[in-house]
């Protein structure tokens, strides 16, 4: 459809104060919009993605006290569960409950947010319907929403991790400074697949309902309930399963946030620029399939 | 559609200056052989499910609407443009196009100014959210900053006569007083262009009346306006230019009065029409 698309070009016209913007919009062939209005009319709305991100999580009650409990008590919940199913399977953590129920809790905590990315951004065109339907404005502002919507649902549980750390009597140092490129290395990954799921669904409306399946396979597939070097050592001789392992993004993602969290200490480089790669890969990818496709949303919603 | 002319509805202040001459007035909008094709998939909801079921036998499952065929047209600024036509006639596929949401399939449309949007029921709004937030969603959405929507934001709420209802989620108002909102939103936010697709059509009398005067005074003041409406009295009251489409294709633009006629004879029903306004 790509002879469909439309170029919207802005040029000011006359003198600077009275200046009349003028658009035209006509089909033209290439794929992408200008980006580099396109990205300036992202960053001057960025406010809308913040003011939506905060109605989200009002519509949801969120923003009670009650709601912000769950949003803690939830994963909280289950990562109960995951610590009691990990103690059957593989016995008692050597250096004691609490410590063991860290792990476990740091890597949740981190994949929720990942998860929460991808699963507001999946519906957050299909859901915007009147939005999309009666106003121009750039549709990645809608992605960007629901990714600040789950960094707001993120950080209170990064409080109760940090009170579950100290309790358990697990130490902090510099070397936690490996957080902050983690963090930005797992945000730009999940918006790249937020990006990328946002506009599937635009196509494939039951995108939404069949990713809560492929997320709960993914949790397993990522080292929540293990970490790396538990997989190094107990698929030693099993290399293509270890290699499965090694092919989910969240492996180096999630796995270099525990090395820092629960060894202290600098991340693997490897896993480092393994993650990077795929951050860069899932931006890329999901940045170019929803420029490439929301001029079309408005046709198909 | 509120007018002038109804008497319940006569706006006071109808007595001002005279309209300027839009001839004499730059370039708004100028649509040259627009076309708009909607390609939907045959079912209704496109799925994963269906479309792998679908792959063996490799059906066709796009179906093509040609919404909008070959129009040509240009209006300069202090025009207000009636548009009138039947259902499924294109209009608010071409006033969607003019907003830039729905890219052209062929043609070329160019827009002179600001564009705000007073499209079917409603500006964009969520249900979930209230009043206050959608109108400031609304504006941040069409790149105004906090500070200009907040400054807007009492006028609009002026406007509306909402209450305390701008606190509370839409999802609670009635239509006419989604309708009131998305009036008062659309006319406050000082467009070049203001774009209105049945949109005026709610609220009781009062608020009609209050329309009515706001609409003129736009008018007055020289604004360019489009109005999609079936309430002909208003589109004669208002319009000084018309155009009349037809299963996407333009029949014929000119004058109001001899237009709305022509399109009166053509639907056959003649003066009953103006029975049904506002209905
Ligand atoms: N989202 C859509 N997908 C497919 N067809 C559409 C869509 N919207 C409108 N159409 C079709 O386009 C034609 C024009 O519709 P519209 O512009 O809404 O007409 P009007 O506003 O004059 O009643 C109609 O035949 C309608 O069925
Ligand atoms: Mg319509």
């Amino acid at each position: 459809m790509a002879v469909m698309d439309a170029e919207a070009q802005v040029a000011n016209k006359g003198g600077a104060a009275d200046s009349v913007p003028v658009h035209v919009y006509e089909p033209y062939a290439a794929h992408l919009p200008p980006l580099k209005t396109y990205l300036r009319d992202l960053w001057q709305r960025r406010r809308f993605a913040y003011r939506m991100a905060h109605a989200t999580l009002k519509g949801r009650n969120y923003e009670t006290v009650f709601g912000q409990l769950w949003l803690v008590i939830n994963p909280l919940l289950l990562a109960a569960v995951y610590f009691m199913l990990v103690t059957v399977l593989s016995g008692s953590p050597e250096d004691g409950a609490m410590k063991g129920f860290t792990v476990i809790l740091s890597g949740l905590f981190s994949y929720y947010y990942t998860r929460n990315i991808i699963q507001l951004s999946s519906t957050c065109i299909t859901g915007g319907g009147k939005m999309i339907m009666n106003m121009a404005f750039p549709k990645a502002l809608l992605p960007l929403s629901a990714l600040f919507s789950s960094f707001m649902m993120y950080w209170p549980t990064l409080v109760v991790y940090a009170v579950a750390h100290f309790a358990a009597g697990r130490a902090v140092g510099l070397a936690f400074a490996w957080l902050v490129p983690i963090f930005v290395v797992q945000t730009v990954f999940s918006f790249g697949c937020g990006l990328f799921f946002a506009a599937m669904a635009v196509y494939f409306r039951d995108t939404a309902s069949l990713l809560p399946y492929a997320l709960r396979i993914w949790i397993y597939l990522s080292p929540v309930l293990f970490t790396v070097s538990q997989a190094k050592q107990k698929l030693a001789g099993n290399e293509w399963l270890l290699w499965i392992f090694k092919a989910n993004p969240l492996y180096p993602i999630i796995g270099s946030w525990n090395q820092v969290i629960l060894e202290n200490r600098a991340p693997d480089g490897m896993l480092m620029l393994y993650g990077s790669a795929w951050a860069v890969v899932a931006l890329l990818g999901g940045a170019w399939f929803f420029l490439s496709r929301e001029r079309e949303f408005a046709y198909r919603i | 559609m509120p007018t002038a002319s109804d008497p319940e509805v006569r706006a006071p202040a109808a007595e001002g200056p005279p309209r300027p001459d839009p001839r004499d007035q730059p370039l708004a909008v100028r649509v040259d052989n627009l076309s708009i094709t909607y390609r939907t998939s045959v079912e209704k909801v496109p799925t994963l499910k269906s479309a792998i079921k679908r792959a063996g036998r490799r059906e066709r499952t796009i179906r093509e609407i040609e919404a909008v065929r070959d129009v040509s047209w240009s209006i300069n600024h202090g025009t207000v443009l009636g548009v009138v036509g039947a259902n499924g006639a294109g209009k608010s596929t071409m006033l969607r196009a003019i907003a830039g949401i729905l890219p052209p399939t062929r043609g070329r449309i160019e827009v002179h100014g600001r564009v705000s949007t007073l499209l079917a029921l409603g500006v964009g709004f969520n249900s979930q959210l209230t009043g206050r937030e959608n109108v400031i969603l609304g504006g941040l959405a069409q790149g105004k900053t906090e500070a200009e929507v907040q400054a807007k934001y009492e006028e609009i709420a002026d406007f509306a006569e909402l209450g305390e209802f701008m606190d509370m989620p839409m999802k609670s108002y009635s239509s006419g007083m989604y309708q009131r909102l998305a009036f008062s939103v659309g006319v406050h936010m000082d467009p070049d262009i203001l774009l209105v697709d049945e949109a005026l059509s709610a609220g009781d009398a009062r608020f009609k009346r209050k329309a009515a005067a706001k609409m003129d005074e736009l008018c007055r003041a020289a604004r360019t306006i489009i109005l999609v409406s079936h309430g002909m009295a208003s589109v004669r009251e208002m319009a000084n230019h018309c155009l009349w489409l037809h299963k996407g294709k333009l029949m014929d633009q000119g004058d109001p009065e001899a237009i709305i006629g022509e399109y009166m004879r053509f639907l056959e029903v003649g003066e009953e029409a103006f029975a049904m306004e506002d209905v």
